[in-house]
């Protein structure tokens, strides 16, 4: 046996031991099952006293970074909550339009020779009484739409694809009538939501930095304008945002959205 | 094309109206002035190569600054006042209404203007230097049109340099 075979041999007897508990722990680590089951205890009891220690620990520092986050993003919060708020106005709408549909019950009782028309022409269309009426008074289509940063009164999209309309400066004028008759009437921060004249109607919906205008032309229904509404603020769930209307700059790319949003899903 | 709201304030009978009317893109009635206390115009100017759409309010006289209504004054990034050099109770509140102007917008560019220079001689413009509380950015003419492109062109430029 020369030098390094008894060296080897020697090693193999003084490490026997280490080397059976090295060949374990490797079996342990090779082995996710047998890993799991020595450390699942101890992770346990770690994330235990993690959990126990963390209010106590971490409450100020989370607090902190909370309310510097909250105090930093009030503006994209605002705009996020908008279109919410929308829609808790859009059940008042809907609860309004049940009562129109009451009242035009309540002419159907009374209007015979009206009823009589309808009736007719009702049985031969196959449509509901009430509807048809409804129909008659409510024949409306929307002209034109425009998104509008909020104070400044600059056109941000249109619907609009005839440059003679000069959509920027009715954008302008509607904004001046609107810090108008919000100045004229301040009821605590309240927003003009719809100017009518004659047989059209302009519905306003607003948000933290910008409006929409909805221009239509004909009669609209309590239903009709709270879908419109609806469209609105789900348009700008889906395309808006503060730093799309912040340069108060026109964008064509967002005018063309808004068309293909609005005029390929007619209104109900 | 770069879009930038523009202010014309000032009091009542200095020439704003006029002083602009012949060089806007296009405009609405007259009647809105008096209805609701503005009018929007537009005015397109290019400059070195770059289109600038300046969409202007113009404010109604008011004798004092501070009767215009406060959102009228919001998203506005330049204000041009306008003074009548022949009239001292147009002028006379001028610290006061820049000051007021200032505090409304810090970072707007402003630019007071003496308009009506056609009815004065050269002598009359040296004494009102000397009266007059704040120094004028340009003196102008409705009538003739003096200056007025120039001071559409000059706060075109500043709008652009603050836009860039």
């Amino acid at each position: 046996m020369n030098e390094d075979e008894l060296f080897e041999a020697l090693k193999a007897t003084l490490l026997k031991e280490d080397r059976e508990a090295l060949q374990r722990l490797q079996d342990i680590l090779d082995q996710p099952e047998k890993l799991s089951q020595k450390m699942s205890p101890v992770l346990e009891e770690r994330l235990a006293t993690f959990k126990q220690a963390f209010p106590k620990e971490y409450k100020g520092i989370i607090e902190k970074i909370i309310s510097e986050k909250l105090a930093n993003s009030k503006e994209e919060l605002l705009e996020a909550i908008y279109p919410i708020m929308g829609k808790l106005i859009k059940k008042y709408t809907a609860l309004q339009f049940q009562l129109l549909q009451e009242r035009i019950d309540q002419k159907l009782k009374f209007g015979i020779w009206h009823r009589i028309k309808t009736g007719f022409r009702s049985f031969f269309f196959g449509v509901k009484e009430d509807e048809m009426i409804l129909n008659e008074l409510m024949s409306s289509t929307i002209d034109n739409i425009f998104i509008i940063q909020k104070h400044s009164g600059l056109l941000i999209a249109s619907t609009n694809n005839n440059p003679a309309h000069q959509d920027d400066l009715l954008a302008g004028m509607m904004t001046a009538i609107k810090s108008f008759a919000e100045d004229a009437f301040d009821k605590n921060g309240a927003e003009l939501e719809v100017i009518t004249y004659d047989n059209y109607q302009l519905l306003l919906e607003s948000y933290y930095s910008y409006y929409f205008v909805v221009a239509v032309n004909g009669n609209i229904s309590s239903h009709q304008s709270a879908v419109i509404h609806e469209k609105m603020n789900n348009f700008s769930a889906k395309y808006l945002s503060r730093d799309k209307v912040k340069s108060g700059q026109f964008s064509q790319a967002l005018s063309i959205n808004l068309k293909s949003y609005f005029f390929t899903n007619p209104i109900a | 094309m770069i879009s930038k709201k523009v202010i014309l304030t000032g009091s009542f009978g200095v020439g704003k109206t006029s002083l602009f009317e012949q060089f806007l893109y296009s405009k609405f009635s007259q009647k809105y002035l008096t209805t609701i206390g503005v009018k929007v115009d537009k005015k397109v100017l290019n400059i070195n190569g770059k289109e600038l759409s300046m969409i202007i309010w113009d404010i109604a006289g008011e004798v004092k600054q501070d009767k215009v209504p406060n959102s009228y004054f919001l998203g506005t990034s330049a204000i041009i006042y306008v003074f009548d050099v022949t009239r001292k109770s147009t002028y006379e509140e001028l610290e006061e209404d820049i000051a007021h102007i200032k505090k409304m917008l810090p970072n707007g560019i402003t630019a007071i203007v003496g308009n009506k220079i056609d009815l004065v001689d050269d002598g009359f413009i040296e004494e009102l230097k000397q009266n007059i509380p704040l120094p004028w950015d340009l003196l102008t003419s409705a009538k003739t049109g003096d200056n007025v492109e120039q001071l559409f062109h000059d706060i075109g430029i500043k709008l652009l340099a603050q836009n860039s």
